[in-house]
């Protein structure tokens, strides 16, 4: 057993790495707050309207901007639980109209135990504005009175008069900034969808027939729902969602203080916030659903006994039905490519073992199952714990975690590989029977069901879905009875054979067949272990798979060193030690990938370059691929760096990315006029000479990189 | 076999299970304070407390059964607060219900370091200073009786009727604005609870959005 050592040691080093990348990733993002003493006004309001001019009849977009002051925050429409929005009011000239204001996307501003909704950083609120039908001559002035509420720790009302003056002067056009305006504001679809309140929660489902939410389970996704009024749901709780179909989204959340009967329909966002597109919203009329008005306006005159007891029976009918799914969804678990080998495994040493000891295979059946339930339950208290406190999980929430995925990739991959026959640790298939027969069977069951349970995880999030989706709404006694049940289905075949000697006669005699069998069910594992590094390169990009298949080459080099070698012998104990380190040290180079900075500049086109070019400002052109380790090591070390940015900030130095990983043939006519055939390739063009108007010659950067190379640029 | 199998599992649970467990901690870390279903619906028994107040008296609700007490939360720096003491409106509101027979205490749920927290000395100076005619500015800086009545705000009113029971809950007055010019125009709901309770009618809006600052509750 000394291989658990090392196997011990390292996955402990990949999970510690895993851990200190997102931890510098965080300082990083903490650096560049400064600090620094408050200013006059905590938020900055211009009015921009979408043209300086206004024809008769016309209708045009106002634009009020608030730039808030770092940390502090304004208000949504709803604020939460204290606050308030801004108001804006508009002293109008004869026939003017004003529509309301909108408000985008907030988010959530927590203060603990409080939650607010609200803003920080730039924030657009939008308006519109219809001119009469006869326009006054002239100018036409507005003044507008905004105020607003700022806060961060402590609360400052501030407020300003502005003018708004139209047709006067030249026509300006501000069209961009309303479009990036309107692209923050929850987007109009026409839903309706019907609210009811049960135990606690509001729940509601969504038909979300939009392409922005279909296939979206599984996804690192988030989504919840808030409605612009007040006491609908408790400020800040997470909501509770699943698919219960294709397009059909559920969603719970916790209830808030305010009677929902008497309030009828409301207005409510449906956020969506994914890594890669950021957070955007759809506007929902929740409509309260007849059936559950109707019954809850029925025992609201009926009185509260009546009410409850109805309610009681509804629950107790639906709970035995959540039941009985999840005992079946537990079979058909034991079905999955991820558990059916474990499983197969299990038998096949009973068929050794029934000849020998009744008692022996009983005991092995109850350890198996007493490891599924322990395992069933323990995920289960962790996520009802969770969801206690607020946390926004639901049942697969592990596998939201790329490092617990890449964990159970390589459970799986070291699995299959013992089951190939790749590595065996001691003792050989002839001798298991006998040593089956002491404690150590017992508890080795036991962990097997441990494993088994681990394992299922990835197949249960897809499968599980009515019985889970059930569960997570429910008390805590109630949702960790199903997770029980679950685990008891997963765990009851195998029970039946070890605990019902007919059955075991039913299994076949062993022999050399089991070998073959055993070495066939290496490859559901391995197509197991593709799906979730599939999986993985959703959740991190290219750069986890790279980091995973990395591992797993490592573990398989170690795993053959430690074949050939002892570590008994001289030469065995340096050529084991060489190894390990060179696969630690590749992992962890591999790591740095996960880190490498996904840069979003601005694409290199040729039109880009040549208005780049045409301009005064000093221009970078950085041309890299993703396959390429240098370019990718000089961005880390010298391009992506606080100092660069800044010494390009002071500069006004315009920065032009040409990506190669994909052909390109503009960028692939660029880096030969440069006389190259490859990247990376760095380009400076100074800026014009004030007196000429001239360029300097295009300065062309060594391949490799240093912050020094790049500082020189600007030192003459 | 199974030994081969079982020995390995064990080995790479052991570590997967102390990785989960550490990341579940750091969770509840993150999520800092355990939040947990406080509050109080109205028409329940409003729950006992006891207090230390601004004069060194210790106050408990249940000494007030067969009285009507209100409770207002309170942070004299919160704008919302100036906009009701700066020009007496809360005072006379308070010194009327109190000559009415109404137990009303200030309640201070501001944490120690946090904008509006007070010891007894300076909740003293401050009564004496704005004028105010609460029977007890009741000290909280551990947020312990806000958080039992789920205060959200400054001012966040509670009243609770003689037989102890939660009647009304939430603002101050109908409208929800930091302006001091906005309180004649408003409806306030807390003198509008009070009538009801003296007149045996039902209270009309018994529970409404609390508007103001946030509670500065410690973390």
């Amino acid at each position: 057993m000394r291989f658990s050592y090392l196997f011990k040691y390292v996955v402990f080093l990949i999970f510690a790495f895993g851990v200190l990348a997102q931890g510098s990733l965080a300082r990083a993002e903490g650096m560049s707050l400064a600090a620094s003493q408050g200013p006059d006004q905590y938020a900055q309001i211009s009015i921009i309207p979408e043209k300086t001019q206004i024809e008769a009849g016309e209708t045009i977009y106002i634009a009020i901007q608030q730039d808030i002051y770092p940390k502090w925050h304004t208000y949504w429409k709803n604020p939460g639980d204290s606050g308030e929005p801004t108001h804006v009011n508009w002293d109008l000239p004869d026939g003017f109209q004003i529509g309301d204001l909108e408000f985008p996307v907030p988010i959530e501003v927590p203060t603990p135990p409080l939650t607010n909704y609200g803003y920080e950083g730039v924030v657009t609120y939008l308006q519109t504005l219809t001119a009469p039908e006869i326009l006054p001559q002239g100018p036409i002035v507005f003044a507008i009175n905004v105020d607003w509420l700022v806060c961060f720790e402590i609360c400052i009302p501030e407020s300003g008069s502005y003018t708004l003056v139209l047709n006067e002067g030249e026509l300006q056009d501000n069209t961009e900034i309303i479009t990036d305006a309107m692209n923050k504001m929850p987007t109009d679809l026409g839903w309706v969808s019907a609210y009811k309140e049960e135990n606690g929660m509001l729940i509601t489902d969504i038909d979300v027939e939009h392409p922005r939410f279909i296939g979206m389970e599984g996804q690192t996704v988030r989504l919840d729902l808030l409605p612009l009024e007040w006491g609908v749901i408790k400020n800040g709780s997470q909501p509770m969602t699943h698919y219960r179909e294709k397009s059909k989204l559920r969603i719970a959340k916790e209830r808030g203080d305010r009677d929902l009967p008497d309030l009828g329909a409301f207005e409510a966002l449906l956020i969506l916030e994914t890594e890669r597109a950021g957070r955007s919203a759809v506007r929902v009329t929740m409509e309260p659903d007849a059936e559950w008005l109707a019954s809850s306006q029925a025992a609201a005159a009926a009185g509260n006994d009546a009410a409850a007891k109805s309610n009681k029976s509804k629950t107790s009918l639906s709970l035995l039905t959540a039941l009985a799914f999840a005992f079946l969804g537990g079979l058909i678990l034991n079905l999955m490519p991820c558990v059916f080998p474990i499983l197969s495994m299990k038998a096949l040493s009973l068929c050794r073992m029934a000849e020998k000891s009744k008692s022996a295979a009983r005991g092995y059946g109850f350890a198996y199952t007493a490891g599924i339930l322990v395992g069933f339950g323990a995920i289960a208290i962790i996520i009802i714990a969770l969801k206690q406190t607020g946390a926004d999980i639901g049942w697969g929430f592990q596998l939201q975690n790329p490092l617990i995925i890449l964990g159970i990739a390589l459970i799986l991959y070291l699995v299959g590989l013992n089951l190939s026959g790749f590595f065996e640790i001691k003792g050989g298939f002839s001798n298991v029977g006998s040593s089956l027969a002491n404690r150590q069977g017992v508890s080795g069951s036991f962990f097997t069901g441990l494993l088994a349970v681990i394992v299922a995880t990835p197949c249960t999030a897809p499968f599980m879905g009515v019985a889970m989706g059930f569960a997570l709404v429910q008390p805590p006694a109630i949702a960790l009875s199903v997770f029980l049940i679950l685990g008891f289905g997963l765990a009851f075949p195998f029970l039946l054979i070890s605990i019902v000697p007919a059955f075991q006669r039913i299994l076949p005699k062993p022999g050399v067949w089991m070998i073959t069998f055993r070495e066939f069910l290496a490859f559901p594992i391995y197509a197991s272990v593709v799906w979730l590094v599939w999986v993985l390169a959703q959740q991190t990009g290219s750069a986890g798979v790279l980091w995973a298949l990395t591992i797993i080459v490592g573990f398989t080099f170690v795993i053959w060193i430690f074949g050939k070698t002892r570590w008994a012998s001289i030469g065995g104990f340096v050529i084991r030690t060489l190894g390990v380190i060179a696969v630690i040290g590749t992992i962890v180079v591999a790591g740095f990938a996960l880190t490498w900075p996904q840069a979003t500049e601005a694409n290199y086109s040729e039109k880009t370059y040549e208005s780049y070019i045409a301009g005064d400002a000093p221009v970078f052109v950085n041309m890299t691929a993703d396959w390429c380790v240098t370019c990718k090591v000089n961005e880390r070390v010298a391009l992506y760096r606080e100092g660069t940015r800044d010494l390009f900030d002071a500069h006004s130095v315009v920065y032009l990315k040409g990506d190669w990983t994909k052909k390109d043939a503009a960028i692939t006519k660029y880096l030969e006029r440069y006389g190259r055939n490859g990247v990376p390739l760095y380009v400076y063009y100074g800026t014009r000479n004030a007196q000429t108007g001239e360029r300097p010659e295009p300065v062309i950067l060594p391949q490799i990189l240093t912050p020094g190379i790049i500082a020189d640029l600007f030192e003459n | 076999m199974t030994k081969n199998i079982t020995g390995l599992l064990r080995l790479s649970l052991l570590p997967l299970f102390v990785f989960a467990m550490a990341g579940f901690l750091v969770g509840f870390a993150a999520q800092g304070h355990a939040e947990s279903d406080y509050g109080v619906k109205t028409g329940e028994a409003a729950p006992n407390f006891t207090l230390q107040g601004h004069d060194g008296e210790s106050y408990s609700l249940d000494a007030y059964k067969g009285q009507i007490v209100v409770l207002e939360w309170t942070n004299n720096e919160c704008p919302y607060v100036k906009k009701f003491y700066e020009e007496g409106d809360m005072q006379a509101v308070q010194k009327e219900a109190t000559e009415d027979g109404v137990v009303w205490f200030t309640v201070l749920s501001s944490a120690k370091d946090k904008q509006g927290y007070m010891d007894a000395e300076a909740a003293t100076l401050l009564i004496q200073e704005q004028g105010s005619h609460e029977t007890a500015r009741l000290l909280d800086p551990s947020g312990e009786v806000g958080k039992l009545y789920n205060a959200k705000t400054t001012p966040h009113m509670f009243v609770i009727n003689p037989e102890g029971t939660l009647v009304y809950q939430g603002a101050i007055d109908s409208i929800p604005r930091v302006k001091h010019e906005d309180i004649a125009k408003a409806d306030n709901y807390v003198e509008a609870a009070l009538a009801a309770i003296a007149q045996g009618t039902k209270i009309e809006n018994a529970t409404t959005k609390p508007y103001g600052c946030g509670v500065k509750y410690g973390s």
